[in-house]
Parts: structure tokens; sequence; C-alpha cells
């Protein structure tokens, strides 16, 4: 007897409605154990892992987004500037919670990691808004060709 | 919103929703959510259902205007 069940578009969705929040959830604690090592003082290598699996889980998100061609970034709208603020202020909160975890207080080096911080993160914002913009330029231009 | 024009279509053609399910390829109780109004189907699922009961997408998923 066939198992309509595996072939239903109701519980086909349904499934796939778990399984992603499954992924958040799973990316949630992810990131709470990381924390929560990082508070405790633990060594970088006993949470490596948690922090490595985070990553990847997010790069597949945006590498899945883009490659099916969904604009998580507004691409068209953001601006340089945009980007920059978003940088600096992500920079600053990510300085202050780290100044927070780790009670330090060594204002130069703090200063370093802010400059560092709000550099890469504003560097891949960039890349990401442009690649994602010449994606969507791409799909319009296919669009109009088929139309 | 209920669906009462697919309800009664299947009732004539003396189908229950479990005949319903099989011949669509679904499971009954999302044909019982598409009639109680709970689940909007795929425009798939909708010809799929105006096939099976002989009946256009008009006359199943159509409102009629008051």
């Amino acid at each position: 007897m066939k198992n309509h069940a595996a072939t239903d578009e109701r519980i086909m969705y349904q499934r796939r409605k778990i399984q992603s929040r499954g992924f958040a959830y799973l990316m949630l604690a992810l990131w709470i154990s990381a924390i929560v090592q990082q508070i405790l003082k633990a060594p970088f290598m006993q949470y490596a892992v948690e922090l490595f699996l985070l990553l990847a889980g997010g790069i597949y998100n945006i590498v899945a987004n883009y490659r099916l061609g969904i604009d998580l970034w507004n691409a068209k709208e953001r601006k340089p500037g945009g980007i920059l603020l978003n940088a600096v202020i992500t920079g600053g909160v990510g300085v202050t919670v780290h100044a927070l975890i780790s009670k330090n207080s060594d204002i130069a080096q703090l200063v370093l990691f802010f400059v560092f911080f709000v550099a890469f993160f504003f560097l891949a914002q960039a890349l990401l808004a442009k690649m994602a913009r010449k994606k969507q330029e791409a799909i319009i231009q296919k669009l109009e060709e088929d139309d | 919103m209920k669906n009462i024009k697919m309800k009664m279509a299947r009732v004539e053609r003396d189908m229950n929703q479990e005949d319903l399910a099989k011949a669509v390829g679904v499971t009954r109780q999302t044909i019982s959510l598409i009639e109680s109004g709970n689940y909007n189907p795929s425009l798939n699922l909708c010809v799929a259902i105006c096939k099976a009961l002989n009946r256009t997408l008009n006359d199943l998923f159509w409102e009629d205007t008051p």
C-alpha cells in the first residue's frame, strides 16, 4: 500500500517547517553553549567545535539563499554608508560583550579588536551585498529575456 | 472558510474522504482540512482534486460573488 504521507504536500511542508525550526534551535543551542563556555573561561579548544559548526551553519544559510536567488540583504537598497554603520554598531556591541565576558580592560587591545572587527565585517558585508546585487541583476536580466 | 462545494462534489461522486485522498495521493487529514477551510492546497493539488471529482477549478475553488 502506498504511503500517502510521503507525498502529501501539507505533510511535506510541515516536515520542512519542523526541520527548519530544528536547525534554528540547534544553532541557538550552539551559540548559547559557546557563550556559556566563554563566560566560564573554558579553553578555546573546548568550544571550538561549537563555534565552527555555528560558522558553518551561517555560511550554509547564506550560500543556500544566494544560490536560490533569495535577496537576503536587500542588495539594491543597501548603500556603503549603511553597511559601515551596521559594522560600527555590531563592532561596538561585540567589543563591549567581549570586554564584559573576558573582563579585558586593555583599551589599546579593545580598540584594535574593534577596528579589525569593523574592517572585516564591513568588507565581508560589502562583498556579500555586491555579489547579491550581481545575482539579482542576472535574475532580472533572465526574466526580461524570457518575457 | 469551509469548502462546501468540494464536500458536495465528493459526496455526489459517492466518495468518502479516504477515497479522494487515495485518488489524489494525500492523506485523509489533508482532505478534511481543505474541506473545513483549515488548509490552502497548492494549485497542483486543486487540479488533482478537480480531476478526481470531474469538476473545474471554478466549480470547487472559486467563491460566488454575492
